[in-house]
């Protein structure tokens, strides 16, 4: 089962020159892909296509069998809640608690506390947060605030999981958990995107690596 | 554990100024809107002596007894009270008169030496004002020599003058509204992009934009009722003075609103159509800018 594709995708900012030129690829379920390249050649910007928060400038982009360019903004929120995202910048609401924070997703969908709650408190304890699930993100380190953006992403159960750098602020024991848990997520049915410039990162046997590199997408 | 927080904080950049410039703008407006319910209030009073009245001068009648023209005036009066353009007619007491002449005729003046004339003050029917001139041809008829007080002019520029206050009211009240709007637009604007990231992110965990819209619909309710009450209470505060003062200082400034600057408790209710107001015109907007500033950031 296919659960996203792209033909040709070419996007740009603005008029600004193409960031993305003519990337096809195709993720199957269950996959697990790592997208490589240095930095700058747009591995965030394919990611952004594809957790729909850019449009593509020209080709087609489907997710879950739906061409995205086709979607009302309501069926777009259905669609973000099957993916998990995980953002370079991590892009926690400093308003709220890292609790607050990771049951967001939950919470967004109208589940009740009552129900969620629990899953909430063990995936927290999970990735090594338990003390500090009543602080706000700006007391965080760099690598607590990664692994609060990693359980908010899985804390819906997604069926595909996006990553953007997400062990690039985090220490290598740390970085060995997240990659352990996107490992079991993966094995469990979940879809995984990392997005890296680390490809020597451990990863599972079967993962596909994808080469990114001034716009163009190559299989490695 | 903390309890669950609100999604928008309250709030980020703009929250400094803009509780404040909601509450400033609420007050202004909520001066102005009284300020102009009081004038106008103030015109309809002063028109309402001046236009439709009329000061009938009855001259003395030579040779007549004073028994005799005590009798025909009141005939007079009689007649014109039964005059059917007439609301009222009433004599004016002598001593007013003598008191609006005294002042330039220095201290040894005497009224009971005066010849003055008998002083009758008419209400005319608005209705029939037109019949003004036919009645004073009765009058004369009646009374050689009866005179009315040019109360034409006198009406004329009270109507022009209630015209401007009307204009004038108009005026403050529609800028009133505009800066108020003024400010709720480029608030939800700034409210909506303080929470830019906010917004993005709910977007990308699955949140529905109805859902957050209303979310931040019901934050900028929460400020606008704030701050837009306090403004509409201090400005009440400011009016209700205001008319106290207009009451007790009739010889100050003030002169021209007394008794007629006074606002009525529906005025006041009035005012919390302001917030109100503010509040229906966010409901609106703020939609429109969080849609805005999505497309935009997309």
């Amino acid at each position: 089962m296919t659960i996203l594709s792209c033909e040709n995708v070419g996007m740009r900012y603005g008029h600004g020159p193409e960031i993305l030129r003519d990337v096809s690829l195709t993720i199957e379920k269950n996959a697990f892909c790592l997208l490589v390249g240095p930095s700058g050649a747009g591995k965030t910007s394919l990611l952004s296509l594809f957790f729909l928060a850019r449009q593509p400038s020209r080709g087609l982009i489907r997710i879950f069998d739906q061409d995205v360019s086709l979607l009302p903004p309501g069926e777009r929120s259905l669609l973000r809640r099957r993916m998990g995202i995980v953002f370079q910048e991590f892009r926690l609401i400093s308003h709220m608690t890292v609790y607050e924070n990771i049951a967001l997703p939950l919470r967004a969908r109208g589940e009740r506390q009552s129900r969620y709650r629990s899953d909430v408190l063990e995936l927290i304890e999970w990735v090594g947060l338990a003390e500090r699930r009543d602080a706000y993100p700006p007391t965080l380190s760099g690598g607590e605030k990664q692994r609060a953006a990693v359980a908010r992403a899985v804390v819906g159960g997604p069926d595909i999981l996006m990553a953007d750098e997400p062990t690039g602020n985090i220490d290598p024991e740390n970085a060995e958990r997240i990659l352990h848990l996107f490992a079991e997520m993966n094995r469990m049915g979940t879809s995984v995107i990392l997005a890296t410039h680390t490809p020597s990162l451990s990863r599972p046997e079967r993962a596909a690596i994808l080469h990114l590199e001034e716009g163009r997408l190559s299989y490695g | 554990m903390a309890e669950r927080s609100r999604l928008i904080p309250s709030l980020a950049a703009p929250r400094g100024v803009l509780g404040p410039a909601l509450g400033l703008m609420t007050f202004l407006l909520a001066l102005a809107l009284g300020g102009a319910l009081g004038l106008m209030r103030w015109a309809d009073l002063f028109q309402e002596r001046h236009l439709h009245g009329m000061d009938l001068y009855l001259p003395l009648l030579q040779g007549e007894s004073e028994a005799r023209m005590e009798e025909r005036e009141r005939a007079l009066l009689d007649f014109l009270n039964q005059h059917e353009s007439v609301a009222a007619a009433r004599f004016v007491p002598r001593e007013t008169v003598g008191d609006l002449i005294a002042p330039w005729l220095g201290e040894d003046f005497d009224a009971a030496w005066l010849p003055l004339p008998r002083l009758i003050g008419l209400r005319l029917r608005v209705s029939d004002l037109s019949l003004r001139r036919d009645l004073m041809e009765e009058i004369e008829g009646f009374w050689p020599g009866a005179s009315g007080s040019a109360e034409s002019e006198m009406a004329k520029r009270v109507g022009e003058a209630r015209t401007l206050v009307q204009l004038l009211s108009a005026i403050v009240v529609a800028c009133g509204l505009f800066g108020m709007g003024a400010i709720v637009i480029l608030g939800a604007r700034l409210a909506c992009m303080a929470h830019r990231d906010t917004i993005e992110i709910l977007l990308y965990v699955g949140a529905e934009e109805g859902f957050i819209a209303r979310r931040l619909q019901s934050w900028f309710l929460l400020l606008i009722f704030r701050w837009g009450m306090a403004g509409v209470l201090l400005g009440a505060a400011a009016l209700f003075a205001l008319d106290a003062l207009a009451e007790k200082a009739p010889d100050a400034l003030l002169l021209l609103w007394a008794g007629g600057f006074v606002l009525e408790p529906a005025d006041y209710a009035a005012l919390l159509l302001i917030p109100v107001f503010a509040a229906l015109l966010t409901h609106r907007l703020v939609r429109y800018h969080m849609r805005r500033i999505l497309n935009e950031s997309l």
